[in-house]
Formats: C-alpha cells, structure tokens, sequence
C-alpha cells in the first residue's frame, strides 16, 4: 500500500486507537502518546497487515501491546501531578442538574468496574461492547483461542453486574 | 434446552453468537431474559463511557463561553500528524520548528479542542489573550479568511497565543510566540518561509509587530503567507 492509501485504510479506525488508548493510559497525555507512538509503528510496521480488512484488529493490537510493553518497561516511581485542583477538575454539569450528577455518578461507577478488571478482561469487554469487535478479531488481538474470548467476556460481565449491582447473583441463568 | 443455559452461554447470546437453542429457551425464560436485560443494561452504560471519561487538558478549558471547535474529525488530523511526522519533508524552515508547529496545530484537534474561547471579535481575543498570556497581545487582522477563536498553548514548552481562522473551510492556527522565546528566535531567521508535507500541512514564518508568527493549514503556501495581516 502507498503512503496515501495507508492513511485511508486507518482512518475510520483511529477513533477506536484514541478510545483504547484514553481507557489503557493514565492520563489524557499519556493516551496521546501511546497514539501517536502506535500510528507511527503502524507506518513502519504495515508490510505486517495481510489482510486490510483486518486493519482495525491489528492497529488495535498494536495499540495494546505498545502500552504492556511500557507498563512492563516502567519502574516503580512517583508521579508529580502538575496543576490546580480547579484545572483537574470536570467542567461544570449543563442542562438539568440532577440528572447530569446521577448520569456521572454510574458513569463513574461503571468506569471504577472496569478499571477493576483485569486488563485482558477490561479490554476485551470494551473492544467488545464500545468497538464492536467480533469473537474472531477478539482472538486476533488476544491472539487466543475464539473459545477463551468467549469465556473472558463472561467472565468480565459476571464481574461487573457483581460490582454494579452487589447482591444481585449474576447466575440467574442458571437454573437446574 | 429444558434447563437454563450458564451465564457465559447468556453473554455469547448477547453478543449474537449463542450455542444452539440458547435463543429459544431465554424466550421461554424469564429469569434468563432478565439476566440478557441486565447484559444490555451493562453494554449500555460502557458505551455512555467514552465521552464521560474524556478529560479535556486544562489548556483548553474556560468557563461559560468555552466551547468545542468540531469542524474536523480528531482521528483525521491524528493520521495527518503522523504523517506529517513520517513522512516530513519540510523546506524552507527548520524542520525541528514546522514539526511543532505542526504538532501543536494538530494536537488541538486531537484533543477536541481547537479554540479556549470562541469568537469572531478580535477586540474581545486581545483581551484573552493578553490576560492569559500576562503580555499586551493584539491579534493579526484576517485578510482572507474568517476569526474563529483563539488559545493559549505552548510552543518548544514555554507559553505562546494561537488564534484561529477559518479560510474556504479549511482551519488554519496562527502562533504568536513570546518575543525573546525559542519559538520566536528560531522564527525570526526564517521569516517568509515556508515548509510543505506531503498531506498538505503547511507551515509559514510571517512577519509581526513584536515577533514572527508562524501559520499553520492545509493551504497552499501562497495562501497561507497572505492570510493575515502583518498588524
């Protein structure tokens, strides 16, 4: 593929890198990082791609394995976290108040389950649900059997509706 | 199937790859549809994530009259940084200072935010910018295109305005680096020059009252160089 066919082919797919990456990193800066690192091993790595229709799974799983590879890289160390409260903190809630703090407030507790997880069963469960991935481009990123993709998004839902909704049995489904 | 099927054959179904006779017995089942509701219920609020979880960086946050800037999709300009990176064949001004031009351009928009305030009153962007840079600014008159918005940003890690036009469609960020900064030092040897990367990005030094300016869009160089005033 040349240059400019390339950049069309992972176009409609870099969305999906900036959302992955936004959930894996630590911060909004970090995210960035990881994308660009990961566009720019793209362009170096593309004679990789077989099938361009597979372009999304492996820009995906490039995506993924640059930032374990980092995690793996990086020694325990601190962070300075640079800024005022005021400039950490979420823009105003707009439009009826309740509702936007309720709405932020499940949001917010859907996204601690997540993060919860581990990371094999957080990002398949959001490949899947958020990115819409089948079973068979689950496997390619995972580079698993169908069957353990299969498994671990189970895995990953009893996990989160245990969170979400404590007490609740998540088997109820499985009456003998 | 006469007895209930197990949770991971309920999350295969809920993913439209269930096991044979799943589907017919949930539809008998109460219990199971419950638990498919409750699936969809947790796929509901995974997707309601993505936007909740973006944080916009505090350079592009203000108050009551911030508002996002989306004429251009983030992921496009993400693919025209990283070739502009890859494939960078600046000329005519140091590549070290079209690159961060470029990126700074470019980084906006990934982030989703092109502009801290809106407006096409260059009176009103004089103020802003001049608050928040601690340094009389007065902002380049739009000779051909139209005002759009401006912000603070960085250029080489110290402080610089950007304001932004918008000219046949096409966004365009002007910088105004702080006199006596790496920026402004590095523009001022190349001031009239212009840099080109093969998806169109361009890059000119032109001309300013205090320091250089540096103008970056997918213009040609010609237009670029002539889109603002030197005042």
């Amino acid at each position: 593929l040349g240059d400019r066919a390339f950049q069309q082919l992972l176009e409609p797919h870099l969305g999906a890198v900036h959302r992955l990456a936004r959930r894996l990193a630590r911060s909004a800066a970090d995210a960035e990082d990881l994308c660009q690192v990961a566009l720019l091993r793209a362009f170096e790595h593309r004679g990789e791609l077989r099938d361009p229709k597979a372009a999304r799974a492996w820009l995906l799983t490039l995506t993924r394995r640059l930032h374990l590879n980092r995690i793996r890289d990086e020694r325990p160390h601190l962070t300075l976290l640079k800024g005022s409260a005021e400039e950490a903190g979420a823009e105003g809630p707009v439009g009826n108040l309740s509702d936007e703090l309720h709405a932020r407030s499940l949001s917010d507790e859907t996204a601690a389950a997540l993060r919860a997880l581990p990371e094999e069963q957080a990002t398949a469960l959001w490949l899947r649900e958020v990115e819409g991935l089948s079973y068979e481009e689950l496997a390619d990123v995972f580079d698993c059997p169908v069957g353990t993709v299969r498994s671990r998004l189970a895995r990953a839902r009893a996990a989160m509706l245990e969170a979400l909704e404590p007490g609740r049995r998540v088997c109820a489904g499985g009456r003998r | 199937m006469t007895t209930c099927p197990d949770f991971e054959a309920l999350s295969a179904l809920h993913d439209g790859e269930a096991p044979v006779g799943v589907r017919e017995h949930v539809a008998r089942c109460a219990a199971c549809r419950e638990t498919c509701a409750r699936l969809t219920r947790l796929g509901d609020s995974l997707r309601a994530l993505p936007e909740a979880q973006v944080t916009a960086p505090p350079s592009a946050r203000r108050t009551s009259r911030s508002r996002r800037v989306r004429w251009l999709a983030p992921p496009a300009f993400a693919a025209a940084a990283m070739l502009a990176l890859w494939l960078g064949t600046e000329r005519g001004i140091p590549p070290a200072l079209a690159n961060e031009a470029v990126s700074q351009h470019l980084r906006s928009f990934a982030n989703g935010h092109a502009c801290d305030i809106e407006s096409s009153d260059a009176g009103e962007l004089d103020r802003y910018l001049s608050e928040r840079l601690g340094r009389p600014i007065r902002i380049p008159a739009s000779l051909r295109g139209s005002l759009v918005g401006a912000r603070r940003c960085s250029l080489f890690g110290e402080h610089a305005g950007a304001v932004v036009y918008r000219e046949n469609g096409v966004v365009v960020t002007v910088f105004l680096p702080t006199p006596g900064s790496v920026a402004a030092r590095k523009s001022a040897e190349h001031v009239g020059g212009c840099a080109n990367a093969r998806d169109g990005q361009t890059v000119c030094v032109l001309p300013g009252t205090d320091a250089p300016r540096l103008a970056v869009g997918e213009l040609p160089a010609a237009e670029l160089s002539l889109l603002v005033a030197e005042n």
